[in-house]
């Protein structure tokens, strides 16, 4: 074993490469400020700017997923330009309320220690636990636009697409563009919707929303317009298969139908990655109107914990522009936490990024109220598998949950939660469906205690970071 | 399966070769272990030791870990967050490939 | 919402619910108050062996509890098989326990050399480290060698807790679960027990609360001399086959993942793990198995023990309270079964067995604190 490399000392380390984190890491080198960005990909970017680096203007892959995606090179550029340290493919999977950080690198244990810690961790798809989904060939949406970001793949067999939301439906069009089969569109968005969203309307024609609302009137035209078999008010979905997906079998309004499928893509949206801050003990609240949990934050991303600050989607649903503000608010709260700027100077700073958020954010509503996840997804029935590393079922939990058992006694009783994905999966099913046996919305204790490993590391790596040698 | 974006940057153009259960298979430089063998046809990765049943990458982006196969003879590796190297050695279940 | 039962058992941990099932397989009325799902739950939390090897040194009385209770296992396991249908994964073998130089293991063999001489079925043999690899190639060179004895045995405590819940549900048991309870009052020489929404009217009272008996032990005149230590674990991906036989540092699951522990800590009520602590405890299980080095950590584990100043448990029944008990323990597994078919009905009748003299609580006198305890 390789020895560690111990406790380097940083004024700031971010989490997370993505908009937020470059944003923030970006700000903080620019004031001066010793600032390390610790990212597990191989390149910066995040998920929404994956493969960024590597695009070529005016390719195929550029054009087919848009100047949304080409932005992002130059907030790649900027952080490349600056004097901010990085370390990428390294994966933190211990944090202490103290700040001490517990890296792995090409299976290299090393420790940091920050004063102050920015979470720029982003968002993953939600769960979607419907019959069949752990069937080999089904995906999340996400997943195909990953392959295509940073691959240039593309499937060539028929693709099913079902789901709902504003990335569902870019990345539609996208897999049109790109020339992929789609066999089918399923819109699992519910029409009587529209009515509860248009109270948040008059807000989303202000600031950019009406730039976000006329893109998503556009993709759903060249959706309507593409000639994909569309099929919409989607209930009941129930993929189909032995060893992996053959077929897809549904409701539409009062009709069922079934169709052959190579791959299915699922997307209810997207949810903040909570186990860092989880893990760390900050204070978490359920969010109605996104239907998941969020660690709280103030204006400067600061948490419930002194000198940890969320960032971006982690901290709740924002989107990458929205993130990228956050990221920059962040910064700037360290820096007055820091003793570096005074509160005039923090506040001058972010007087844009707090003007450019605000901007960006008044759609958000709107987005959350049009497609909220359905109950099926929410609260499955009870022969579907929630906790995939276990394979343990919605009814499983339900049963302990009438008993009034919590996620943790669940764990131990079920072992949900308890796999290699560290309950991410089935973390806030499991809480909805506690939380609904109880007839209540649900609180922050119905998730399950986070402990390490964050991410992957080896008995190897631990054993070189103990006192004796 | 998955077919590659005809004209996609020159850079992802450079070739390696690894193997999969000793078949020798092409990948592109920048490709994550996962995407390759998806573009070489493969879809179950492994065998879920608790429901018994083949799966394969869901999430593609190291949450699901759905994606564990054996790199170089370290067994669970997450597939979609390792980069493809040259020679490097890949066990998945055999009866695994689908083309 | 006022109940009525024979029993009421406060705590739903290994003590807990196997005292309450011993007593409901009686016949008795048993009603069990489990904690918050964050409670402390040492029970969840430990490696699941039935030990005797080292246990009770000094203690003729302890060694003595120990191995009847691991004595009555094998019928203990049987009927919780029966009536739940859950499979614990009793094994009872042997267990080993790994020295790593020749001087580690003339310090463990000087130390358990009452119980080595003793040539009886509890008996502590040595093997040495090229007999050891017959069996276990994967052993690295650094071993020694083992201690072993062939009554110690294991089971997945997981499991076992879910069988004596299934257990209590099938013989009629009330389990409040998510519940505290609040106050304790005597009348007319019942208990009335408040707990949540609950009024729960008791003949007799158990407190099996594990450090949570300690504050209500005082409500029912019983000072208990309890504190937490913590004790961390590591659970590794799945692997092939390593050892088939528990260790008291290494134990691998029969689905192939391997536990690896522990430690002994006197931290407070402090549940979060420790790097350097499980740093250490990585080490040894890469001295004795280096293949261990290349599996992936899944899931780290800080419990607290349950003690006692000099490390055995305590029953006792109040005197100012005659038919409140309490019972604490940190081999909540060993013990699970006496507890069920020893323990429990001699509850019932309102005596605990004479074997139980040794560990009343008030062998400590006045107790006042753990003095390394402190909260972080």
């Amino acid at each position: 074993m390789t020895d560690p490399v111990t406790n380097p000392h940083w004024d700031v380390v971010v989490i997370g490469a993505g908009p937020a984190g470059l944003a923030a890491a970006t700000l903080l080198a620019e004031q001066k400020t010793s600032v390390l960005l610790v990212d597990e990909q191989p390149e910066p970017g995040g998920q929404i700017y994956r493969g960024i680096e590597r695009l070529q203007a005016g390719s195929a892959k550029a054009h087919i997923l848009g100047e949304d995606y080409v932005y992002g090179a130059d907030l790649v550029r900027r952080f490349r330009s600056s004097a901010a340290s990085y370390r990428p493919e390294t994966s933190l999977w211990h944090v202490t309320p103290k700040l001490e950080l517990f890296v792995s690198r090409g299976g290299v244990a090393e420790t940091l220690q920050a004063s102050q810690l920015i979470l720029a961790t982003g968002a993953m798809e939600r769960a979607v636990p419907v019959a069949g989904w752990t069937l080999p060939g089904v995906v999340t949406a996400g997943a195909l636009q990953i392959l295509l970001k940073s691959s240039g793949l593309v499937a060539d067999q028929p693709v099913i697409l079902a789901g709902s939301g504003p990335l569902f439906y870019l990345l539609a069009t996208q897999c049109l563009a790109a020339g992929v089969p789609i066999a089918a569109l399923l819109d699992t968005a519910k029409a009587r919707h529209m009515f509860g969203a248009i109270g948040a309307l008059p807000r989303a024609l202000t600031g950019a929303g009406p730039g976000y609302l006329s893109k998503g009137v556009k993709l759903m035209r060249a959706l309507r317009q593409s000639g994909v078999p569309t099929y919409r008010g989607v209930e009941d979905l129930q993929i189909l298969g032995e060893n992996r997906v053959s077929e897809v079998q549904f409701r539409s309004g009062k009709r069922k139908h079934r169709l052959k499928a190579g791959i299915v893509a699922l997307h209810e949206g997207v949810v903040p990655m909570v186990n860092a801050t989880r893990m760390l003990g900050c204070e978490h609240t359920w969010d109605d109107r996104q239907h998941a949990f969020h660690p709280v934050t103030d204006t400067w991303g600061a948490t419930s914990h002194a000198g940890i600050r969320v960032a971006g989607d982690a901290a709740g649903i924002v989107g990458a522009r929205g993130a990228e503000h956050q990221g920059g608010l962040a910064a700037v709260g360290a820096l007055h936490d820091l003793g570096r700027i005074d509160s005039a100077r923090r506040d001058r700073l972010a007087s844009a990024e707090m003007r450019a958020l605000e901007a960006h954010m008044t759609a958000r509503p709107l987005l959350d109220r049009l497609y909220p996840p359905r109950a099926e997804i929410k609260t499955p029935g009870d022969d579907i598998v929630v906790c995939r590393c276990e394979n343990v079922t919605a009814g499983a939990v339900r049963q302990l949950a009438t008993q009034g058992l919590g996620p943790n006694q669940m764990k131990a009783a079920l072992r949900c939660g308890m796999g290699p994905c560290q309950g991410r999966l089935c973390g806030d099913t499991v809480a909805q469906i506690i939380a609904d046996t109880r007839g209540t919305a649900p609180r922050p204790s119905d998730y399950y205690n986070i402990r390490a490993p964050l991410k992957p590391v080896s008995i190897g790596e631990i054993s070189t970071l103990g006192e004796r040698r | 399966m998955f077919t590659r974006l005809t004209q996609d940057s020159a850079a992802s153009d450079q070739t390696i070769e690894f193997t999969v259960n000793d078949r020798k298979v092409v990948a592109r430089m920048g490709d994550t272990v996962a995407a390759a063998l998806l573009a070489a046809g493969e879809m179950q990765f492994r065998i879920s030791p608790s429901a018994d049943k083949p799966r394969g990458p869901y999430c593609m982006m190291g949450v699901c870990f759905e994606c564990l196969v054996t790199i170089d003879g370290r067994a669970g590796r997450q597939a979609c967050l390792t980069a493809v190297k040259s020679g490097m050695q890949v066990i998945i279940p055999e009866g695994g490939r689908n083309d | 919402m006022a109940t009525s039962c024979d029993l009421l058992v406060i705590g739903g941990g290994l003590i807990g619910t196997a005292m309450a099932w011993g007593a409901a397989r009686t016949g008795a009325k048993v009603t069990v108050i489990d904690g918050e799902d964050d409670a402390y739950r040492a029970s969840v939390g430990n490696f699941g062996l039935l030990w005797t090897q080292g246990k009770g040194i000094n203690s003729p009385a302890y060694a003595a509890w120990t191995r009847a209770a691991v004595n009555q296992w094998p019928e203990f396991a049987q009927a919780l098989a029966d009536i739940s249908g859950v499979d614990i994964g009793f094994q009872q073998n042997g267990g080993l326990h790994f020295m790593l130089s020749e001087a580690e293991a003339e310090k463990r063999m000087a130390q358990l050399a009452p119980l080595a001489a003793a040539k009886d079925d509890f008996a502590i043999e040595f093997i040495a480290a090229a007999e050891l690899r017959r069996s276990m190639p994967d052993l690295g060179p650094e071993v020694y060698g083992a201690t072993f004895c062939r009554r110690d045995g294991a089971v997945n405590p997981l499991t076992l807790l879910q069988a004596l819940r299934v257990a209590l549900a099938r013989s009629g048991v009330s389990i409040l679960a998510g519940t505290s309870v609040k106050q304790i009052q005597l009348s007319g020489g019942s208990f009335t027990v408040v707990a949540g929404d609950h009024k729960i009217l008791a003949d007799k009272l158990l407190l099996a609360a594990g450090l949570g008996s300690r504050e209500l032990g005082h409500q029912v005149g019983l000072d208990l001399a309890v504190f937490p230590q913590r004790g961390q674990l590591m659970i590794t991906a799945r692997t092939t086959r390593l050892l088939d036989l528990p260790a008291s540092s290494v134990r691998q699951m029969p689905e192939g993942t391997i536990l690896l522990g522990s430690t002994q800590e006197n931290v407070g009520f402090n549940k979060s793990i420790g790097v350097p602590q499980l740093a250490n405890i990585a080490q040894r299980a890469v001295r004795i198995f280096p293949r261990i080095a290349d599996l992936d950590l899944v899931r780290s584990w800080a419990c607290l023990r349950v003690m006692t100043p000099d490390g055995f448990p305590i029953y006792q029944q109040s005197e100012q309270y005659p038919g409140a008990f309490a019972a604490t323990a940190h081999s909540g597994v060993t013990l699970a079964g006496i507890h069920a078919l020893t323990v429990a009905p001699a509850l019932l009748s309102g005596t605990l067995p004479p074997a139980l003299d040794a560990f009343a609580a008030g062998r400590f006198g006045d107790w006042q604190g753990h003095a390394g305890g402190s909260e972080h």
